[in-house]
C-alpha cells in the first residue's frame, strides 16, 4: 500500500480515497497496539480512531510530508492515543511512557486466536506431499530450526526457507478462505 | 518480491516471534507489514502455527476426516470416481488478498501462488444410472490418483496421452483442467494458459467449469506478465455471476488501476463509504 496516496487524498480533500485508506491499515494498526503495549481490542479500535483524528488534520496543515514519516507517526500517535486512553497523562512525558510500557516478547502471542488456530488446523491437514513432511517434522521438532530443516529433508538453508515460505504461503491462503 | 527478499523477511518474522528484535526493528516490521498487509498476514499464519506447534496440537494428517473438495490418496487408487464428482462440485475460492499490493509490486504477486489440489478433477466412473465406466474414464481417474500421489510429471504424461484418444467434450475438460492446474503449481505457466484456454472453447460443458477455467487462465496469464489479456480473462470469470466473482472483482479493480483504465482515486471503494 502506498501511503503517498493517503497524503495526496487527503490533501487535495478527497476523503473517499482517504477513508478507504485507513480502513486498509485499521485492522493491523490494531494488531499492532494488541502486540505492542498489551492493548485490548477494544482500546486498540478506540486508539486507532483517535490516531486518525489526530493525524488527518496534520496531513492538511503539512506537517507531515514523506510516507515513512506518516507510517512512523501512525505507529507513534496509536502509542500516544492508547496512553490518553488507558491514563490521563500529559503528552510531554510520553518518552517516560515509552519507558514503561515497552513491548515485552510474549506479547506477540496476544495475537493469537482459538478461532484462526482452529481453522488453521484445518487447513494443515489438507496440506499434501513435501508441505505435509515438513509440518510434520516441525510439531515433532518444536525447537527445529532452518538449519535443522535443510539437514533433515537433505536440502540447502535457501531450501529450507523457501519451503517454509511456500507452506505458510499455502496455509495463509486457505485461512484466508474462511474468513 | 523476490525469494531472497521473502528469505529476510520470514528471518525477520521468525526473530520477532522469539524476541529477539529491538524496540526499532519491531516498529520497522510494523511499517512494513502496514505497507504490505499481504506480510502480515504470512506473520500471522506463521505465529498460529507456532502457536499449534507450542501447544502441542499435532494434526492428524491420516485420520482427519477430509472435507469434500479433498481426498484420501488410498480411496483415489480405488477410483471412486463419485468422490471427484463431488471435489468438482465444490470450487473453492482462491486468491481472495488482492487489496494489499500495492502499484510498485509485480504483476504475477497479484495471482495466487498455487492452485489447490482440491480443485483437479476426476471422471465419473461409478454412475447413477449404474452403466459401466468408460476406458478412458478409468484411466482419467488412474492419472488423476498419480497427480494425488505427488507424482507430478507421471500424471502430466498420462493426462497428455489421454488427449489423443478422443475424449468427448466432457472429458476434454475435465483432463485439460487438471493438465492446467499440474503446469501452473510446477511453475509452466505457458502450458497452463494453453490447457486452460483451450476449456474456455469447448462447447457444451458446464458454466462452472468455464468460469474456473477462465479464473485459472487470468491467473497464469498474470504470471506470465500479459496484464491486458489477464484482465479479460478474469472480466470473463467475473461476468458468470459464480463463485469466483467476488475474488475477480477485486482483482480487476486492482488491474484497472495498473493499467491506467481508472485513475487510482476513481477506483471502486470497497471500505470507508
Amino acid at each position: 500500500m502506498d501511503y503517498s496516496e493517503l497524503v495526496y487524498a487527503v490533501r487535495r480533500g478527497d476523503m473517499k480515497t482517504a477513508n478507504r485508506m485507513c480502513a486498509q491499515a485499521i485492522p493491523i494498526l490494531k494488531k499492532y497496539l494488541i502486540s505492542k503495549v498489551n492493548a485490548t481490542p477494544e482500546d486498540a479500535e478506540d486508539a486507532v480512531q483517535k490516531m486518525f483524528e489526530y493525524v488527518i488534520p496534520k496531513i492538511q496543515n503539512d506537517e507531515i510530508n514523506s510516507p515513512s514519516g506518516l507510517l512512523s507517526y501512525m505507529l507513534s500517535g496509536a502509542r500516544h492515543s492508547y496512553y490518553k486512553i488507558v491514563r490521563d497523562f500529559d503528552l510531554d512525558k510520553y518518552a517516560e511512557m515509552e519507558e514503561e510500557l515497552v513491548s515485552e516478547p510474549d506479547q506477540v502471542w496476544n495475537l493469537v486466536s482459538e478461532d484462526q488456530e482452529s481453522i488453521l488446523s484445518s487447513c494443515i491437514e489438507k496440506l499434501k506431499g513435501h508441505y505435509q513432511d515438513l509440518i510434520a517434522f516441525l510439531f515433532d521438532h518444536p525447537n527445529a530450526d532452518s538449519k535443522e530443516i535443510a539437514e533433515y529433508f537433505d536440502i540447502s538453508l535457501n531450501n529450507a526457507w523457501i519451503r517454509k515460505h511456500r507452506v505458510i504461503q499455502q496455509l495463509q491462503e486457505c485461512v484466508q478462505q474462511y474468513f | 518480491m523476490k525469494e531472497q527478499e521473502k528469505i529476510q523477511l520470514l528471518e525477520k518474522i521468525d526473530r520477532y516471534i522469539e524476541g529477539d528484535l529491538s524496540q526499532d526493528e519491531i516498529d520497522d516490521l510494523w511499517k512494513e507489514f502496514l505497507k504490505n498487509p499481504e506480510w502480515y498476514n504470512w506473520f500471522e499464519t506463521e505465529l498460529h502455527l507456532r502457536s499449534l506447534i507450542k501447544k502441542g496440537k499435532k494434526p492428524h494428517f491420516n485420520t482427519v476426516e477430509e472435507p469434500s473438495g479433498s481426498i484420501h490418496q488410498l480411496t483415489l487408487k480405488k477410483y471412486s470416481g463419485w468422490i471427484y464428482a463431488a471435489a468438482a462440485a465444490v470450487i473453492v475460492a482462491i486468491g481472495l488478498q488482492f487489496f494489499s499490493f500495492d502499484q510498485g509490486e509485480p504483476l504475477p504477486s497479484l495471482a495466487f501462488s498455487e492452485i489447490e489440489q482440491s480443485n483437479l478433477i476426476g471422471a465419473d466412473v461409478l454412475r447413477s444410472d449404474d452403466r459401466p465406466a468408460e476406458n478412458l474414464d478409468v484411466a482419467i481417474n488412474d492419472a488423476l490418483a498419480s497427480a494425488y500421489e505427488g507424482e507430478t510429471v507421471q500424471a502430466i504424461e498420462q493426462f497428455q496421452e489421454l488427449l489423443h484418444q478422443s475424449p468427448n467434450n466432457q472429458q476434454q475438460a475435465r483432463i485439460e483442467m487438471n493438465l492446467g492446474i499440474l503446469f501452473y503449481n510446477s511453475g509452466d505457466y505457458e502450458s497452463a494458459k494453453t490447457h486452460f484456454q483451450s476449456i474456455t472453447e469447448i462447447e457444451s460443458i458446464e458454466d462452472y467449469q468455464k468460469e474456473k477455467s477462465w479464473w485459472f487462465l487470468g491467473n497464469a496469464l498474470l504470471n506470465l506478465d500479459e496484464p491486458r489479456s489477464a484482465r479479460e480473462a478474469v472480466f470473463n470469470a467475473y461476468s458468470m455471476n459464480g463463485r469466483y466473482q467476488s475474488a475477480a472483482l477485486s482483482l480487476l479493480e486492482k488491474l484497472d488501476i495498473r493499467l491506467g483504465n481508472i485513475p487510482v482515486e476513481e477506483s471502486p471503494e470497497q471500505l470507508g463509504e
